[in-house]
């Protein structure tokens, strides 16, 4: 019993030694075939890179199937990651996600905000969701897709993932200054669609400051 | 048309739905990892069969058949059909239009040459193409 538990200690503090590991030590077990450095990869990551993945896709089958492609292919290919030019995992991971997203939004070449929206919409919780529908939500989604990709992932990195514009800059594989370029012309874009559609009117959002 | 400022629309954006990772997706992603591991070492590549191996499955297929020396002679005879039929050149005689100085041309032989060929071995085909 005794040998049990001490057994079951030390496997803890090994999983637990692993778990803190940096990102980096991880990847360089991956590239030795550790598959347990990957999991707790995958675990430590995967929900961060889903939310850019969704927020690009706005369909919840093709942003899992986006963060898992991108994950096999580190899998397959860890030594693309060098982690001598300085760059953080995050940062590179970033882009490889985004990358694969694109990839399949221009393949299925129209735009299209589904179902799924739903799913997620009715688990948002807060003020918000009491003061704006989900139809409003809907049609913010619609217009931020309608932006053009450079603009759209530059919003999304910057606004949605907390991504400072200097890291940002470094996943599009752009300058700071175009970052800032993008973000300006996305949000101008934003606020067209937004009171040209009457998606939500200066009065609706005055309303919802009231209430 | 009203318009709005940064800071209204900073409020409107913070509207947009929160993505909620699906349970279990880390688990999937491990697994598909493992699949693909499993599924890389288990490939065997096409070209790794050689050629005796092939040779002796085959053998061990025609023995193990129910009448095994039946079974090699169908085989024999249908590989030597098939070789013959890839090797075999089509005689002069039977093409149409083929000239002795076109022969010579492709072969490289003197006209006199290909003549003294065909004069030995199909004279009386070719003569109305020349």
């Amino acid at each position: 019993m005794l040998m049990a538990e001490t057994m079951s200690q030390d496997r803890y503090s090994m999983v637990s030694e692993q778990e803190e590991k940096s990102d980096d030590i991880l990847l360089q077990e991956i590239a030795a075939g550790n598959a347990e450095a990957f999991s707790i990869l995958v675990h430590r990551h995967s929900d961060r890179f889903y939310g850019l993945a969704w927020r690009l896709t706005s369909n919840n089958q093709e942003a899992e199937d986006v963060v898992q492609d991108a994950f096999l292919k580190l899998w397959s290919a860890p030594e693309a990651f060098d982690s001598s030019k300085g760059v953080k995992f995050t940062t590179w991971f970033y882009r490889v996600v985004s990358n694969v997203a694109i990839d399949r939004i221009r393949k299925r070449k129209r735009f299209w905000v589904t179902d799924d929206f739903d799913s997620h919409a009715s688990q948002t919780q807060g003020a918000e969701e009491s003061l704006v529908d989900r139809e409003q939500q809907f049609l913010l989604e619609q217009a931020i897709q309608r932006l053009p990709e450079k603009q759209r992932l530059a919003l999304n990195l910057c606004f949605y993932e907390g991504v400072s514009n200097k890291e940002a800059a470094e996943i599009m594989g752009v300058g700071v200054k175009a970052i800032e370029s993008l973000l300006m012309r996305a949000k101008a874009k934003l606020k067209d669609m937004l009171v040209r559609d009457n998606i939500i009117t200066v009065k609706e959002l005055k309303n919802a400051k009231l209430g | 048309m009203q318009s709005l400022d940064e800071k209204q629309l900073d409020e409107i954006l913070q509207m947009r739905v929160q993505p909620q990772s699906p349970e279990g997706l880390s688990e999937r992603i491990v697994a598909a990892a493992h699949q693909r591991k499993y599924e890389e070492q288990n490939k065997r590549p096409a070209h790794s069969v050689g050629v005796w191996e092939r040779i002796s499955g085959t053998i061990e297929a025609l023995i193990a058949s129910p009448k095994p020396v039946f079974a090699t002679v169908v085989f024999v005879f249908v590989v030597s059909g098939l070789f013959v039929g890839m090797n075999g050149q089509t005689p002069y005689s039977k093409r149409s239009n083929v000239t002795v100085q076109q022969v010579s041309g492709a072969s490289g032989d003197s006209v006199d040459d290909v003549s003294a060929y065909v004069f030995v071995y199909e004279l009386w085909d070719v003569e109305d193409t020349l």
